[in-house]
């Protein structure tokens, strides 16, 4: 292993400081609201320092740094073109997430509850808990994969005369992270560590980088990555190799878009603000800054691109997958001196712990509160309420342990990643003509929400007989078409359903609702 | 400052000084955020301690917290 004693000493006194804030901070939850969405006290600064470590989780610094390797800088500009669309729309008008905090919800389900109906409420609630839960399974598996190659530590380990892979070990010590930082304090202590975490992360990651450069040399680490990869490298329409596509990124902007109503961990965050206001300045600044943090990531990508090229080392056994996996730590593991080392652990760690907690709590509420809730005749008392949340993300921790020891990736973290939120986005189309259309009914959202989990999985099945009865063809229809072409069907669907229909609706004026509450002078 | 390849041409150099922007802007950026969240986070504890506690505000829907139906959604 590359880790030496200063290293964990290093760990050892950051786990232990993040610890005792942890139990400081525990000290001040009195509620379910405190301990779900902070109080609803969290503003823009502390918002966005917190919003930062949790999306730049250890699940997305590897997912980052394999785009980086795969495809260069071509990302940036998907990132440009989605800056012009999304930044405007949410940061700027607030479009649908003001609206949302202004609801008071804690989680979409619940909106869906108060504008649609209670039965919508649990359908919406068991899916999105299914294919958020589901999308969470590798965050654990994927961070100690990461870790292990970083450290160079050995496949397997002999602990009471039994073998045991390390990744297994490395995946146990992030969910008792996990299951530790929960426990103490839920969203409260989760926006205060993830702040610190934050701090910790960015040195980290700016120190390396730096670090890179200072040995590579800036024109060594520029030509590299444009003999690697050509142009296909910088722009990713340009149809080579592993290029993106047209379709695809508009699928990726309508399921930004969607997400934005509809995927749990998001809208827990705006449900955290202090008032609408809050949200969408977080989101405004947030993105703006978040674009330089992802292209410091990409960057370490690239890095081993430009060093190592495309070809897998002699010496290593694994697939073309599984290398895009592990390009980077594999590199970075021969560039990182000691110290750092300790640092950048010590960030790893907290950057699983922040993006699994924030994650974790966001799914296992929404288990709790839409799935198990609505069947009770008295409700929970604050503390069985806070109890039953704890035993369900106990329970996703060890579903998520014996889930890693059978993973096998067979697509790239990214699009696995992606794969999931799909059916999640679909919920977005029955909350945004919610909250902007009085005539949006219960029939129609219902539909809109099926037709997005129905055609998916569809397309997913179609692809396994197809490969099935022409072996080693390619399927005729490109999974980002599936994707775009669903979420246009559902929303087609609910406004025919919702205009043939003349039910009554339960819409209420929720920009009143944002007026007032941004006119509140804190 | 640095050479770029002749064949690929703009996207490399646009690409090049985009990134390089945003990444410093990024690092400037988070000294900001950080100075801000040590105020927001006084700000957070202090509300927390003073501040009220609703026992209702736990995810439920409850009756008079339910919001009128608007009946002209024709």
């Amino acid at each position: 292993m590359n880790v030496y004693p200063i290293d964990w000493l290093i760990l050892a006194v950051i786990f232990a400081a993040f610890l005792g804030l942890a139990i400081y901070v525990n000290s001040f939850v009195r509620s379910v609201a405190d301990y779900l969405v902070s109080g609803r006290k969290v503003r823009v600064w502390l918002g966005m320092g917190a919003g930062i470590a949790g999306e730049l989780g250890l699940v997305a610094v590897a997912s980052i740094c394999e785009q980086g390797y795969m495809r260069g800088f071509s990302f940036v500009l998907i990132g440009i073109l989605s800056m012009i669309i999304m930044v405007p729309l949410f940061g700027m008008f607030g479009f649908g997430i003001q609206r949302f905090r202004a609801t008071k919800a804690m989680s979409v389900p619940q909106y869906i509850e108060m504008r649609y109906s209670t039965r919508l409420r649990i359908m919406v609630g068991f899916f999105n808990c299914i294919a958020g839960v589901f999308q969470m399974c590798i965050f654990p598996i994927v961070g100690a994969n990461f870790i292990k190659v970083l450290i160079h530590a050995p496949d397997n380990a002999v602990i009471a005369g039994m073998t045991i892979p390390v990744s297994w070990i490395i995946m146990a010590v992030f969910l008792s992270a996990t299951i530790i930082f929960t426990y103490l304090g839920g969203y409260i202590t989760l926006i205060v560590t993830n702040f610190f975490q934050m701090i910790i992360i960015m040195t980290a990651l700016c120190w390396i980088f730096f670090l890179i450069i200072t040995k590579t040399g800036l024109q060594a680490y520029w030509t590299g990555m444009e003999q690697a990869k050509g142009a296909a490298g910088f722009y990713p329409f340009s149809g080579e190799g592993d290029s993106y596509s047209i379709i695809w990124f508009l699928w990726m902007i309508l399921m930004g878009i969607l997400l934005q109503f509809s995927y749990g961990p998001y809208l827990q965050k705006y449900a955290s603000m202090d008032r609408p206001k809050t949200a969408s300045r977080s989101y405004l600044w947030g993105t703006l800054f978040g674009n330089g943090r992802t292209f410091i990531v990409l960057a370490l990508g690239v890095a081993a691109l430009g060093a190592m090229g495309t070809g897998i080392p002699s010496g290593v056994s694994v697939g073309k997958t599984e290398w895009a996996n592990m390009a980077t730590p594999y590199y970075l593991s021969q560039m990182i001196p000691s110290v750092l080392m300790g640092i950048f652990l010590a960030g790893l760690l907290f950057a699983d712990v922040a993006c699994t907690d924030q994650y974790i709590l966001t799914w296992s509420t929404s288990i709790v509160n839409d799935c198990i809730c609505p069947f009770k005749k008295t409700p929970f008392t604050p503390q069985a309420h806070i109890r039953a949340v704890k035993i369900t993300i106990l329970i996703l921790c060890v579903v998520f342990f014996f889930f890693g020891m059978i993973y096998k990736p067979t697509l790239p973290i990214w699009e696995y990643l992606w794969l999931c939120a799909n059916i999640i986005g679909g919920t977005g189309i029955a909350v945004l003509f919610g909250m902007y259309w009085k005539r949006a009914t219960t029939a129609g959202a219902y539909t809109a929400i099926l037709i997005s989990l129905v055609l998916p999985v569809a397309d997913l099945a179609a692809r396994q007989v197809y490969e099935v009865v022409h072996p080693g063809k390619a399927f005729w229809l490109k999974p980002e078409t599936t994707g775009f072409a669903t979420y246009v069907i559902a929303t087609v669907l609910l406004l025919s359903i919702s205009l043939l229909s003349k039910k009554e609706t339960k819409y209420w004026d929720l920009g009143k609702a944002v007026k007032e509450m941004n006119a509140v002078t804190k | 400052m640095i050479q770029f390849s002749e064949q690929i041409g703009f996207w490399s150099k646009f690409i090049f000084w985009y990134v390089f922007i945003n990444g410093f802007t990024c690092i400037i950026f988070t000294m900001v955020i950080i100075v801000g969240g040590f105020y927001d986070l006084r700000y957070l504890f202090k509300s927390l301690r003073e501040g009220s506690v609703d026992e209702k505000d736990d995810g439920r829907i409850i009756a008079e917290a339910q919001q009128q139906p608007i009946s002209d959604a024709k």
